[in-house]
């Protein structure tokens, strides 16, 4: 489904080039689910933000179900984008100004679904994940894990191919984390493809396949080093940061 | 989708409550004042546009040019109405008309003074084709005694009676017949007329002269097939055939001699439409507008968009920031950059649209303060004026298109990748920002700049020195309602302790105009005749204006031989080429020999923007009654000695209106359209302030947000609160500096030409310009003031906790 060949990522300064993605080459099956692990700055969101065609590669080649990426116009990408993937953030990301129900029509908005098709879908994902009750409060009388449920929903209500997920546990606390990551491996098994971006060793387990970065470079063989290393580090900061 | 865009458009107005207060209220004020002076030019330039065949229809004017002499008039002699019509057949109606002074009309009790009648040809209405409710334009001026009167007249006279065949005595002298009733006229014409009598068997209407005597307005409809330029070559065809042998005469010099001394003639079309706004000669029959002030305020109004545009502009991208995890989160979810313009644009047109709906109703209560319509004596409810929709929809797209554009490139461009991760976007200094600050100020300033020049300029003319007495002086108007009557009011005046002098006149200091005579040294040939102006008066003149002499004497009701003498001004001294005129002799155009008594100092008869023009005052004789009765009066009681006038002209009058006015206060009248724009510039200047002051305390709310971080790192590293404060003001102390170096040379370019057209005026210096740019640092300085010291004073503890 998703075939990365040399895929590099830097930014350039006037006299510096700062590498954030080196040279990575990944394949990923569909129905597969994936987790990229690595320490702060190692590139991980960066390399899901390319993947989701949010940014685009300094160098190498993308290929999505054999589409070729790297060489689609913006319009074309965003078609193809809003077609197949959706995405689940550390932080939500509601659109504030938007009430549940409203934050779920937009990507179906965008992706021009007729009125009454909508609003089925609509209703399907408030029922889906029991949030009916909630449909016209905003995001933010909702609680994270609230929040996070909505952020799947709208995620999932374009049935895309693809989901994202971007330390998708990384601001709930334990209980809301393990029903989001539940979801996940439900959809997974429903057939839906995932990535997700993890500080943490159990997260990871919940899918088939994990990968590890480090200052840009994709590092197979060091697979069972790092958490070995380090095992407890994702899950302290995340404590650390559900705290503040 | 479109529903989508408002509703978070909506929620982001109503969740921000004091950006959009700001936003929208700039924009608003901004879009008030452009609406009220576009609504100001649209009338102004609507001017006789309500004749059928305007387009069509021209004045003859008259410019002459001779020796050293001048001569550009609204008026053209008598016969060349009737010439136009047998020469030129593209000319499908001709008319002329002619003002002869106010009449007082009666019927039964009801007595007025009539200011608007005319006497004209009876082809008045098939030129002016205004629609008629009683009788029949083309028969309403066949009979000698007919008259066609407004519908207004027609209730103030009649009632609701019947006003066809009622009859109206003048003067008590001659008995007019209604013969017809038109529709009112609207406020936008040159010529507004009540009253339309035929000439019937009046001399001066037989004139033969071509050349001289240009006392009637001359109009006409030219047939569509023929241009204005064409018709101006055929005009000039008739000047050689019929005025050029009489000029011949007159000079005592061939046409060929004559032209060689720079010397011309001719007669111009002037378009009916292009009279109210273009048209400043000699002899119009109303005082008329200038398309100058349609330039000064329409530079004003773009100036004002500009400033309320940039607002805008500039309130949005500051709060970029705070949109931009939105654009982030919107493209994650499939939104395609056009997508995320469109919402913005929308998220624009919603705010304008506020804002639009809002600057009706400032409009509507700003406009009684702005004065732009006050010189019609108009009453001006913004709503029901027709241009006010289109206008509106023009401003609403035009506003959302400028002002909306770059904010929605700019926040759509935003990359999620970057602006999801959270990561604080560069806090890279905008330099659009910047220069749009700076164009800002520099509107400001050259503002500021153009109401002190303005203002100054108004009390150099006020306050200087006229050459005459204009304090303590009452003047009695229409005076010769009273004819004969105005003697024994003259004698009884006197008599009383507080009147030092009383004097009849034809004319009074600030009149628009004045009928002029043509006059020769004795000793230069024909073709130097200098054209004076003329005033009749009375013996006591000088001495109720305290007017000076330089030399000679003034008129004495002793001497019977002062009637047919004159007095002079020095202008006019010098423009004959005289050192010491009095006692000596002047030509008359008749050939005549006039003594000149002697000599007055020049004053100023006519506003500070003319040069002092030669002038001759001529002298009526003791009994002479003119239209003015000018009283000097010594006393501190005022109201008493007026009652004691008032009495002694109701016991004389007849039941005949006393129409009195201190003069002071009407030759402030004379600069009443500086006085105006003074005002006005002043108004609109605040507004353009207030707006961009808004502006500024919105920018500076957010750059401060935006360098909270900065600042609290330089707290803890030490820096005071005076060198943050410092930090902070610094880039807009150097904004204003860089405006002002903008705007300094444009404003002494836009001030060194409005001053150009006054013969007397201030000199330009630096004052104005520097009190500008200190008003507009010591206004921002306050407006930012607040931001910076909260932001200095903040403890940095806050600013540097880990989000």
């Amino acid at each position: 489904m998703i075939r990365l060949m040399g895929i590099t990522k830097y930014y350039a300064n006037a006299f510096i080039k700062t590498f954030v993605l080196r040279n990575i080459d990944l394949s990923v099956k569909e129905g597969e689910f994936l987790t990229i692990m690595g320490p702060s700055g190692a590139g991980k969101s960066t390399l899901l933000y390319i993947l989701g065609m949010l940014d685009e590669a300094s160098e190498g080649e993308y290929f999505f179900c054999g589409q070729a990426v790297h060489g689609l116009s913006e319009k074309k990408r965003t078609q193809l984008h809003q077609q197949n993937i959706g995405f689940v953030f550390q932080s939500y990301h509601l659109i504030d100004e938007l009430t549940v129900c409203e934050n779920l029509e937009t990507p179906l908005l965008y992706k021009k679904v007729k009125p009454d098709e909508r609003k089925s879908l609509v209703a399907d994902a408030l029922d889906r994940f029991r949030i009916v009750a909630k449909k016209d409060l905003f995001p933010s009388q909702l609680s994270g894990g609230q929040q996070q449920l909505v952020a799947v929903a709208r995620a999932l209500i374009i049935q895309p191919k693809l989901i994202l997920a971007d330390e998708p546990t990384g601001n709930l606390n334990s209980q809301q984390g393990e029903e989001i990551m539940e979801l996940f491996r439900k959809l997974n098994a429903e057939g839906t493809t995932i990535i997700q971006v993890t500080h943490s060793e159990k997260n990871a387990a919940y899918s088939d396949r994990v990968i590890h970065l480090l200052d840009g470079w994709m590092n197979n063989k060091e697979e069972a080093a790092i958490p070995v290393k380090n095992p407890e580090a994702g899950k302290r900061k995340k404590n650390h940061s559900e705290g503040t | 989708m479109f529903r989508n865009y408002l509703l978070t458009a909506w929620r982001n107005i109503a969740c921000h409550k004091g950006y959009s207060l700001i936003t929208i209220a700039g924009f608003a004020l901004g879009l008030a004042c452009c609406l009220m002076i576009m609504l100001y030019i649209l009338d102004e330039m609507s001017y006789d546009r309500f004749y059928p065949n305007a387009d069509r229809t021209y004045r003859i004017d008259v410019d002459a040019s001779w020796s050293d002499n001048t001569a550009s008039m609204a008026t053209a002699s008598a016969p060349l109405a009737a010439l136009i019509r047998r020469e030129i057949p593209e000319v499908e109606a001709v008319t002329r008309f002619r003002y002869y002074g106010a009449p007082v009309l009666r019927h039964g009790e009801k007595c007025f003074s009539e200011e608007r009648f005319f006497f004209a040809d009876p082809t008045f209405f098939d030129v002016f084709s205004v629609p008629f409710i009683q009788g029949d334009p083309r028969r309403a001026l066949a009979q000698p005694n007919a008259v066609a009167i407004s519908l207004s007249m027609a209730r103030k006279y009649f009632g609701s009676q019947e006003a066809l065949g009622k009859v109206l005595t003048a003067d008590n002298r001659q008995d007019y017949i209604v013969s017809g009733v038109f529709a009112d006229l609207p406020p936008q014409t040159h010529f507004h007329y009540d009253f339309i009598a035929p000439f019937g068997n009046r001399r001066d209407a037989q004139a033969d002269s071509f050349a001289t005597n240009n006392n009637f307005s001359t109009y006409l409809r030219l047939r569509p097939d023929i241009t204005a330029t064409q018709f101006a070559a055929k005009l000039d065809r008739l000047v050689l055939a019929f005025a050029r042998p009489e000029l011949e005469k007159l000079f005592g010099i061939s046409w060929a001699k004559l032209t060689r001394t720079g010397a011309y003639f001719r007669w111009l079309p002037q378009p009916l439409t292009g009279i109210h706004l273009r048209s400043h000669r000699d002899f119009e029959i109303e005082a008329n507008s200038d398309i100058r002030y349609i330039y000064i305020f329409s530079l004003i109004a773009f100036g004002i968009f500009a400033l309320a545009c940039i607002n805008f502009i500039n309130l949005t991208t500051a709060r970029a920031t705070t949109r931009a995890r939105e654009v982030g989160i919107r493209k994650s979810i499939g939104s395609s950059r056009g997508e995320l313009v469109r919402q913005f644009f929308s998220e624009t047109l919603l705010l304008v649209l506020l804002a639009v709906l809002i600057a009706v109703v400032l409009a509507q209560l700003l406009s009684p303060y702005l004065d732009l319509f006050a010189g019609k004596g108009m009453p001006v409810t913004i709503l029901a004026n027709r241009s006010l929709l289109p206008l509106l929809g023009g401003l609403l797209l035009l506003s959302s298109l400028l002002a909306g554009t770059y904010p929605a490139f700019l926040l759509s461009s935003f990359r999620p990748a970057a602006v999801l991760k959270g990561d604080p976007l560069m806090s890279k200094k905008s330099t659009l920002r910047g220069l749009l600050v700076i164009l800002q100020f520099s509107v400001s300033i050259i503002m500021i700049i153009g109401t002190l020049v303005v203002n100054q300029q108004l009390h150099f003319m006020q306050d200087r020195n006229l050459g005459f007495d204009q304090d303590q002086v009452l003047v009695i108007r229409k005076a010769n309602d009273l004819g004969k009557g105005v003697r024994a009011v003259k004698q009884e005046l006197l008599a009383r302790p507080e009147v030092e002098a009383v004097s009849s006149a034809s004319h009074w200091m600030g009149d628009p105009e004045f009928g002029d005579e043509l006059y020769k040294n004795p000793g230069a040939p024909a073709a130097q005749m200098m054209k004076l102006q003329r005033l009749f008066c009375d013996e006591n003149f000088a001495k109720v204006f305290q007017l000076r002499l330089a030399s000679g004497r003034f008129f004495d009701k002793a001497r019977p031989g002062d009637r047919k003498g004159i007095v002079i001004n020095e202008a006019a001294a010098r423009a004959l080429g005289m050192s010491d005129p009095a006692g000596k002799q002047l030509i008359s155009m008749d050939g005549e020999r006039v003594p000149v008594l002697g000599v007055v100092r020049d004053f100023h008869f006519q506003s500070l923007r003319q040069r002092i023009l030669p002038m001759a005052i001529n002298y009526w004789g003791e009994d002479a009654f003119g239209p003015l009765l000018a009283v000097r009066i010594l006393t501190p009681d005022l109201p008493q000695a007026l009652a004691g006038i008032r009495r002694i002209w109701q016991r004389h009058s007849h039941g005949q209106s006393f129409d009195f006015q201190f003069f002071d206060d009407r030759f402030a009248r004379v600069y009443a359209a500086e006085s105006r724009l003074s005002g006005q510039l002043l108004a609109f200047t605040v507004l353009a302030i207030v707006i961009a002051c808004l502006g500024l305390l919105g920018l500076s709310i957010f750059i401060v947000r935006q360098r909270t971080k900065e600042i609290g790192i330089r707290k803890v590293l030490g820096a005071s609160m005076t060198r943050i404060s410092w930090l902070l003001s610094g880039e807009f102390l150097k904004h204003v500096l860089l405006a002002s170096v903008i705007a300094c040379p444009i404003a002494y370019f836009l001030m060194k030409r409005w001053l150009g057209d006054f013969a007397f005026r201030i000199r330009l210096d630096a004052g104005p310009f520097a009190l500008a740019v200190l008003i507009t640092l010591g206004v921002s300085l306050a407006t930012i003031g607040i931001q910076v010291v909260r932001a200095a004073r903040a403890n940095p503890v806050d600013s540097l906790r880990y989000e």
